[in-house]
């Protein structure tokens, strides 16, 4: 019995003193990405309230920024615009991503069509298009909407293409040998089976959409919210500059982690 | 449906494949055997006999050169109702339940749902897997997938079951009770079955006959008739009978490879 009492009462100050250090290393292995990003925060802020640097803001300023952007229903209005486009050109490319990418996997002749340029378009400049496009599809919505398709449809084209590349030919056959057609065991084998690779590549191809909205309306028609980053980078505001560049990122973020959450559900039993 | 009828007939079958070479590699050279109604039969051979791809042979997923498979007087020329195979990898899929998989093939012949799920929990039950329909395959041993793979092929009610060393990829222990369960599953419900092994003592206990293969290329070798008492239980793997017989075709399958 004093043994355990004894132990009692060296563990009690103890735990008091650790649970500071026990907080921290709970976020840490939880959100370590989240305490990398709050010490830069710091760091930031104190280098913006010195004036370090010439053109960037404390984070009380792009917050204060980001604050009265928020109450501007114009922004709102940006705000609707660039995330209609973003969803548009999205679904374009994941439509027609998913035709190309299911067809090159199973037919030699449309993989030895498409494949390089699916292949080289990858890694291509695509934002050296981008004028392009404003002179093709004119200044308005569908210019941007082409953009976005151009820049998350290859992304998604190529996890598509992969996934069902790599489906497992074992499970085609089972199928077969129950009986299954073409048709059914696409699609109660083939794309089943490819589609945590599809969501992996949704979640990417959303990502590079809205990289390729906001590009579009920089560079083709000064609109939604790439029209007032441009704005505000003309105007040398850059505090809110970096707010809307803040607010891109966190939706951004959602909508991937979001769509990876799902992907992952489907990854889980596929192990 | 008299106990000579012969459910399958297998009648000189030939099966070439392609080589490295460019010319042709013999895998079966007119094979011929039959399968009595509600016979058990087992293939055993080296490797290289194509005791696999006569079985695939026979599900209709590959086709013979020469000859010809011909199940209830019709010529097989791809998959049929009447057949259900049994893979040795299994070939669940992973994003259904145990469930999920066995109601697979009912779903591709479009059996009505409640009597779909019926006799997929009919067949589960009968492998012993009953409390388990909501799992994954990954959640599962191997000896439970294959049971999966089991019910299944049985949830089709083929008449002539197919497998395909089913057992090979299991351990000698889960092999020998899934054999044991496999045998009352089959007294209960007699099927024609053709059950490719590379196991003797496995091809011996479960079988009326076994057919030797032997390799390069694949022909009929020898037939070896079991005639061990039925029900076959546990017990009979350690008596005098048993062991001489899988002697007996032990003896066979070392003149093959030797």
């Amino acid at each position: 019995m004093g043994n355990v009492a004894d132990v009692d009462a060296l563990s009690r100050p103890r735990a008091r003193q650790s649970r500071v250090r026990r907080f921290v290393s709970g976020a840490w292995q939880r959100y370590p990405g989240a305490l990398v990003i709050l010490g830069l925060l710091i760091l930031w802020e104190i280098a913006g309230e010195l004036q370090l640097f010439a053109f960037l803001p404390s984070i009380r300023e792009i917050v204060d920024a980001g604050v009265t952007l928020l109450e501007r229903p114009d922004v709102w209005r940006s705000w609707g615009r660039t995330l209609l486009e973003v969803f548009v050109g999205t679904a374009i490319a994941v439509g027609l991503g998913f035709v190309l990418g299911v067809s090159m996997a199973q037919s030699r002749v449309v993989e030895a069509l498409f494949g390089l340029y699916v292949d080289l378009f990858q890694s291509a400049p695509v934002s050296a298009f981008v004028p392009v496009i404003g002179l093709v599809f004119g200044l308005g919505y569908s210019a941007i909407v082409a953009t976005v398709t151009i820049f998350a449809f290859f992304v998604f084209t190529v996890n598509t293409y992969t996934g069902v590349k790599n489906v497992d030919p074992r499970l085609i056959e089972m199928a077969r040998s129950f009986g299954a057609g073409r048709v059914a065991v696409q699609f109660r084998v083939v794309i089943p089976a490819a589609r945590p690779m599809m969501l992996t590549g949704l979640g990417l191809a959303v990502g590079r959409g809205v990289n390729g909205g906001i590009l579009g309306e920089m560079l083709i028609s000064i609109v939604g919210i790439g029209g007032l980053l441009m704005y505000y980078g003309g105007a040398f505001q850059e505090d809110f500059v970096f707010a809307l560049v803040f607010m891109v990122l966190i939706i951004a973020v959602v909508l991937m982690s979001l769509i990876q959450r799902l992907a992952d559900k489907y990854e889980e039993r596929m192990r | 449906m008299s106990d000579g009828h012969r459910r399958v007939r297998v009648d000189s079958v030939t099966k070439l494949f392609p080589n490295a070479q460019g010319g042709t590699f013999t895998a079966l050279q007119d094979v011929t055997f039959d399968v009595g109604d509600f016979e058990f039969l087992s293939i055993i051979g080296p490797s290289g006999s194509g005791k696999t791809t006569l079985l695939r042979i026979l599900g209709g997923l590959e086709f013979p050169e020469h000859g010809a498979v011909v199940i209830d007087e019709a010529e097989v020329r791809g998959p049929g109702r009447e057949r259900a195979i049994v893979f040795q990898d299994f070939a669940l899929l992973p994003w259904r339940s145990v469930l999920g998989n066995v109601v697979f093939p009912l779903e591709l012949r479009r059996v009505a749902k409640g009597e779909r799920d019926r006799r997929a929990h009919e067949a589960i039950t009968l492998v012993g897997l009953a409390g388990f329909e909501d799992y994954y395959p990954n959640m599962l041993s191997g000896g439970m997938q294959q049971r999966v793979g089991l019910a299944r092929a049985l949830a089709v009610e083929p008449e002539v079951l197919l497998m395909d060393e089913p057992f090979g990829a299991l351990d000698a222990q889960t092999r020998t009770v899934l054999q044991d369960e496999l045998l009352q599953i089959w007294e209960r419900d007699r099927k024609t079955v053709v059950f490719v092994t590379h196991d003797m003592a496995e091809a011996v206990f479960l079988s009326d006959r076994v057919l030797i293969l032997s390799a390069n290329p694949g022909t009929v070798h020898r037939v070896v008739t079991v005639e061990l008492p039925r029900p076959r239980l546990d017990e009979l793997r350690r008596t005098a009978e048993f062991a001489d017989l899988v002697g007996d075709v032990w003896e066979t399958l070392q003149t093959l490879t030797r």
